[in-house]
């Protein structure tokens, strides 16, 4: 990489990002805050007292963390570290697509049959391409979850599709 | 005897069949998600949180009290005999243990710390027992800027003492106060930050959050960072029946591990961590045998065990009688109690006598369970050990859906699961510490409440914090927590 002239904020440019979008969290609970209605009563302790004090909180951390991030990068973090590790995506979007999957079936399809998919999908996330074991064995738990939460317990989880 | 008698009391509620079963499970789950790694206490307790609608108080808190001492017996199973430690609070069995299994001992270290733990675990629930009924004595008489102020510096040690970065604690502890701002103001009926989705309007739930954090976090973590590590298992050898040698080197650490843990645990100041550590180097300096350390002493894995167990039920003490959690899963029980409309502290042990001695008599008994639970059924779990990773975490996962869904049927939730899934990750990635958030989300309402009583109370005015000596000095300490490091530096500077 060649060198720019501040060499220290392109070297993490995560924790920058991430610093900002702490600021930017703490911005915006202190708009969210102003909208609130105004407390009544002398004392003027009301619904906007705790969110002003946690928007301004996390407004100074935020700047703070921007401050690490800029001069030198975050306490104690070893980012050569990481570096040698790079990031497996395609395991990560593996078990997204299992969980966000699972938050569009679970109530058409069924607890069962969206806890399968989650099961095969996340389970290839983590390189496991016996994708009929992992089917029979993903059933297997969330059918057992399922009697026993629905039947055992009386908590009703979604049968879907299935009949039963 | 006033707290013999609610004792026995309490013991009579807790030896019915019905709650005997509850401990049982409670301390049989507790000592699997402790020996299974990806999974802990604090997941567990929260995805049960949907079984409270079923199950009466008493029975589901003795369960829930189960798994989180359980967990604690489990977790030295894994540290022994894995090479990677569970949870933060067994690092140091795991030098020591580790190395005693390397060279043929692993029997006798999970035996000293089985044996260790129940040692601990039943000192400590005695100690409980007479050490509670004195705070609630004198918490009794604290009033809400008293409450505010214990709060305050609860927040300050847990976020900003523990861990790497004050300051990464600090906004990890400030995200969880603005995820529990989330929902209808319970004093004047005001939505905040719900953005008119019926969802949030009820507020997030903590399983969300917990699961999300802790179980979906790690996961994604693990697929995609973490494939490297290989894990190494060491064989289970060795009779987990002490030698004679064995108990004389293990009982001195025991003792010291349990006098030392328990007043870290009930201390607002919580966290495993520290007592553990600090019984490692006592005991390290204390024995007669100082060549063994870092090459499996036993002392090294009897003292800090216990002081981990020790810990956990300060833990509690300061739950129960002060209503303070100072630990994920602390937050997480205090969020059962609040499923049933109770609140701990003072006032519990007031109106919920029975229920709160039959927790404590619970105790007791769930720590002989746990002792023939882990000494001679030990090679149970060990098989525990031996589940494939992909079928692990995808199981996780399942269990993930159903306590969120669980809690209120909307698959809303399962998408904030995975919201909340990803700041986990974000949060491993930059070393966040998680449990600041619990804490803050469960915490942070109770605080609020405080504080706006003291504020309506004092008629506006803030110097009420500073006019009571107790919380004068509570907060007096929290920024000494807080500014003293900085000083200490700025002053070594100049």
């Amino acid at each position: 990489m060649t060198t720019t002239t501040t060499p220290e904020a392109t070297k993490h440019p995560g924790q920058v990002l991430l610093s900002v979008a702490v600021v930017l969290l703490g911005t915006a609970l202190a708009y969210g805050t102003s909208q609130l209605p105004e407390a009544s009563g002398y004392a003027k302790v009301g619904p906007r007292l705790m969110p002003s004090i946690v928007s301004g909180g996390l407004f100074v951390l935020g700047l703070l963390l921007l401050k690490e991030s800029l001069t030198g990068g975050f306490h104690s973090i070893d980012e050569d570290e990481h570096a040698a590790t790079p990031t497996n995506w395609p395991a990560f979007l593996w078990i997204s697509a299992g969980l966000v999957l699972n938050g569009l079936l679970i109530v058409t399809a069924g607890f069962v049959i969206a806890g399968t998919l989650l099961f095969v999908l996340s389970a290839r996330g983590f390189e496991s391409r016996a994708y009929v074991r992992n089917a029979v064995v993903g059933m297997a738990i969330a059918g057992f979850t399922y009697a026993f939460f629905t039947y055992g317990l009386g908590l009703a989880l979604p049968a879907g599709i299935l009949p039963f | 005897m006033e707290v013999l008698n609610s004792l026995a009391q309490g013991f009579s509620l807790a030896l019915t069949m019905q709650n005997l079963m509850w401990c049982f499970v409670g301390v049989t789950l507790g000592t699997a998600v402790g020996v299974l790694p990806g999974i802990g206490p604090a997941v567990t307790v929260a995805l049960l949180l949907p079984v409270t609608t079923k199950i009466d108080p008493s029975g589901a808190l003795i369960m829930f009290a189960g798994i989180y001492y359980g967990a604690m017996y489990g977790g030295s199973t894994t540290s022994i005999l894995l090479n990677t430690p569970g949870e933060s609070a067994t690092i140091v069995t795991a030098m020591e243990g580790n190395q005693m299994a390397k060279r043929g001992r692993a029997g006798a270290a999970l035996g000293t710390s089985a044996i260790g733990s129940f040692v601990a675990g039943t000192l400590t629930v005695a100690a409980l027992t007479f050490v509670s009924p004195l705070v609630v004595d004198i918490a009794i008489q604290f009033g809400p800027p008293e409450f505010f102020a214990l709060m305050v510096l609860a927040f300050t040690t847990v976020s900003a003492v523990l861990g790497g970065s004050a300051l990464r604690g600090l906004t990890a502890l400030f995200i969880g106060l603005a995820i529990g701002l989330v929902g209808i103001d319970s004093q004047s009926g005001t939505a905040r930050f719900a953005f008119d989705v019926p969802q949030l309007l009820d507020g997030i739930e903590v399983v969300t959050v917990a699961v999300g954090l802790f179980a979906v976090g790690e996961t994604l973590w693990t697929a995609s960072k973490d494939y490297k590590t290989v894990e190494t298992m060491n064989a289970m050898r060795g009779s987990v029946w002490m030698t004679a040698q064995d108990w004389k080197r293990s009982w001195g650490p025991w003792l010291r591990g349990t006098a030392i843990g328990f007043p870290f645990g009930a201390m607002p100041a919580g966290g495993a961590e520290i007592p553990t550590f600090l019984s490692y180097a006592i005991e390290k300096k204390l024995t007669k045998h100082p060549e063994e350390f870092g090459h499996g002493a036993i002392e090294g894995v009897a003292g800090p065990e216990a002081a981990n167990n020790a810990s956990s039920t300060g833990t509690m003490t300061t739950l129960l009688a002060l209503g303070l959690p100072t630990s994920a899963t602390a937050a997480i029980l205090l969020a059962a109690f609040q499923q049933y409309g109770l609140q701990p502290g003072p006032l519990l042990f007031v109106n919920s006598a029975d229920l709160v001695w039959a927790l404590i008599a619970s105790m007791y008994v769930g720590n002989i369970m746990l002792l023939v639970l882990n000494l001679p059924l030990v090679g149970i779990w060990v098989k525990l050990l031996k589940i494939p990773k992909p079928m692990l975490y995808s199981g996780i996962l399942i269990f993930a859906t159903l306590g969120v869904f669980g809690m209120r049927q909307s698959a809303f939730d399962i998408f904030l699961l995975y919201a909340i899934g990803l700041l986990g990750f974000l949060m491993r990635r930059y070393d966040f510490p998680t449990a600041p958030v619990i804490i803050g989300m469960i915490l942070g309402p109770l605080a609020e409440a405080q504080l706006r009583r003291s504020l309506s109370i004092s008629q506006g005015d803030w110097l009420v914090f500073l006019q009571k000596p107790l919380s004068a000095s509570l907060l007096a300490i929290t920024a000494a927590i807080l500014i003293g490091p900085w000083a200490w530096k700025k002053l070594r500077q100049a």
